[in-house]
């Protein structure tokens, strides 16, 4: 067979067998363009797991014991310096996430004074350049979901049809249930 | 000519890429008769003989400065805006957005190296990229490949394993465990494979992983759908992992971000074929000489890998488009590309000569 006919081939062979699955479960990798605010609260608070700390060398466990018995004797130093470094880890992903919202609630406002700002240029025939439709088109898109999608860099999530392949050995079309090409 | 090149990397260890490429340039650079330094801002004790610190770098009006990006870099900014001969060369940035769930210090690290990459590009007298995709990305019109020496890796072996059977094949990925890698696709595509064509096939993973418990993720999944048939390892010599070449019948990249593949060039010399997705640079690097699709569906995969591990004449067209690949990428080019690159450095900026 030549290269150029292997992809065909595979994709036969993918057909054929496309009842034959895997489980789904485990590691997907998933892209995001921030960290969520959840997800920065769950960070903002460290929490070792005193189960983590172990030898993986043959004939460790005696390592381990004395790793974990060496922890538990500085554990109240230990809490003292993770207290510390929690709360200002809270406040600090608290803050982020108050001033998102904050900056939301700014965009909302700004977004539909620029629509009424629109409606009454419209109203007096005034010309608008090619810059101020597009923020205009993309205000109307926030605010109301129709229209031109967000700039980069907006969309925190990358939605899950968008992920390149299925856990499971289905693509998302199948899915869904849908067929396209 | 002679010329004097101070070379500045971000950080200087003995088994990093950056610092073995740096080092060997710099071994081509005495060959040539041009003289310079080489400095990075983190410098490893234990290669603290070869690298000078960047903040003692300072170089006459005419020397040449080339930096190699591939992190962000503090002070080489200010370095190249007050300097007017500097060549650039940007081997490629993971977009954060890989890393932010799985290793936030990583991505901020990569979001600020995007980020300031556009700005050390801007100030260099010639900026590069290791591969056309990254040269594009970054607003450069120069490549100057990643140097790829066979010798290094020893003799290829023979170009038929022997022990390849109908039910079975060894799918082998090298690389760092990083999200943007795609293990999980991979170790998904093989267990695919195995549930559907060769019920013996194993997948062999080799990598640092970005950070232990990524690492400890992708080997769970690993276990859960490969059992036994999975291994992976790290910390493996250059003789080790030229022996894993050998005993593998397949490499599999599924990374979805690369801006040059290493691992592709040594399949190539190895004589494996290769599978995977056309991203980046793999696409660029591998051109006609290995199977890639992005078809989201990993079952289309699996079925190339069956058919490549199925079908000995195609293997053996594929080694030779293989063997084609390394001459583009032959480390004499890659020596001259720089050669020409410095020297347009110096031929775009007369008066300061």
């Amino acid at each position: 067979m030549r290269p150029e006919d292997a992809l065909a081939a595979a994709r036969e062979r993918a057909a054929a067998h496309a009842d034959t699955l895997i489980p789904a479960d485990g590691l997907v990798v998933r892209r995001s363009a921030q960290p969520s605010d959840d997800e920065l609260l769950q960070w903002a608070v460290v929490e070792p797991d005193l189960r983590e700390v172990r030898s993986t060398r043959r004939l460790g466990a005696p390592v381990t014991r004395t790793k974990q018995a060496l922890l538990r004797l500085l554990a109240q130093y230990h809490a003292q310096v993770l207290s510390v470094q929690n709360r200002i880890n809270v406040h600090l992903a608290l803050r982020s996430s108050l001033a998102r919202d904050e900056a939301r609630e700014l965009r909302k406002e700004v977004d539909e004074l620029r629509l009424r700002l629109r409606a009454a240029e419209d109203a007096l025939s005034l010309t608008r350049g090619r810059g101020d439709e597009q923020a205009d088109a993309r205000a109307a898109w926030r605010l109301t979901g129709v229209g031109d999608g967000p700039g980069e860099g907006e969309r925190a999530e990358v939605p899950a049809d968008a992920l390149p392949d299925a856990v499971d050995g289905r693509t998302a079309e199948q899915r869904d249930g849908k067929h396209r090409r | 000519m002679t010329i004097t090149v101070h070379q500045v990397i971000g950080g200087a260890g003995p088994f990093d890429a950056i610092t073995v490429q740096a080092l060997r340039y710099r071994r081509l650079f005495d060959q040539w008769g041009w003289r310079g330094h080489d400095h990075a801002v983190h410098i490893d004790p234990r290669v603290s003989e070869r690298f000078a610190p960047l903040r003692a770098l300072a170089p006459a009006p005419t020397d040449v400065v080339f930096a190699q990006y591939s992190a962000y870099t503090p002070g080489l900014g200010e370095l190249l805006a007050d300097h007017p001969r500097s060549l650039v060369l940007c081997q490629n940035i993971t977009p954060p957005e890989w890393f932010w769930t799985h290793d936030p210090l990583t991505a901020m690290q990569c979001y600020l190296g995007r980020r300031e990459a556009t700005r050390v590009m801007g100030a260099a007298t010639v900026p590069a990229g290791a591969s056309r995709y990254t040269a594009e990305e970054f607003g450069a019109d120069t490549v100057i490949p990643i140097l790829f020496e066979p010798e290094r890796y020893g003799a290829p072996g023979p170009d038929e394993r022997s022990d390849l059977t109908p039910r079975g094949g060894e799918v082998l990925f090298v690389g760092r465990l990083c999200p943007h890698k795609r293990h999980d696709a991979l170790i998904r595509a093989v267990a695919l494979l195995r549930a559907r064509h060769r019920p013996d096939a194993r997948l062999r993973i080799v990598g640092e992983p970005v950070n232990e418990g990524y690492g400890a993720e992708v080997a769970r999944l690993g276990e859960q759908l490969l059992g036994g048939a999975f291994a992976w390892e790290r910390g493996l010599s250059q003789e080790q992992l030229a022996d894993r070449y050998r005993s593998a019948h397949v490499l599999c990249c599924m990374s979805e971000h690369e801006g040059f593949c290493v691992p592709i060039l040594e399949a190539f010399h190895f004589g494996l074929p290769v599978v995977g997705r056309p991203s980046g640079g793999v696409a660029e690097v591998a051109a006609d000489a290995a199977l890639l699709t992005d078809d989201p569906d990993l079952g289309v995969i699996a079925g190339l890998l069956d058919v490549v591990l199925g079908d000995p004449e195609l293997r053996a067209e594929l080694r030779r488009r293989g063997r084609e690949r390394l001459g583009v990428y032959d480390e004499h080019a890659t020596a001259a590309a720089l050669r020409s690159a410095v020297e347009r450095v110096v031929e775009l900026t007369p008066s300061s000569a």
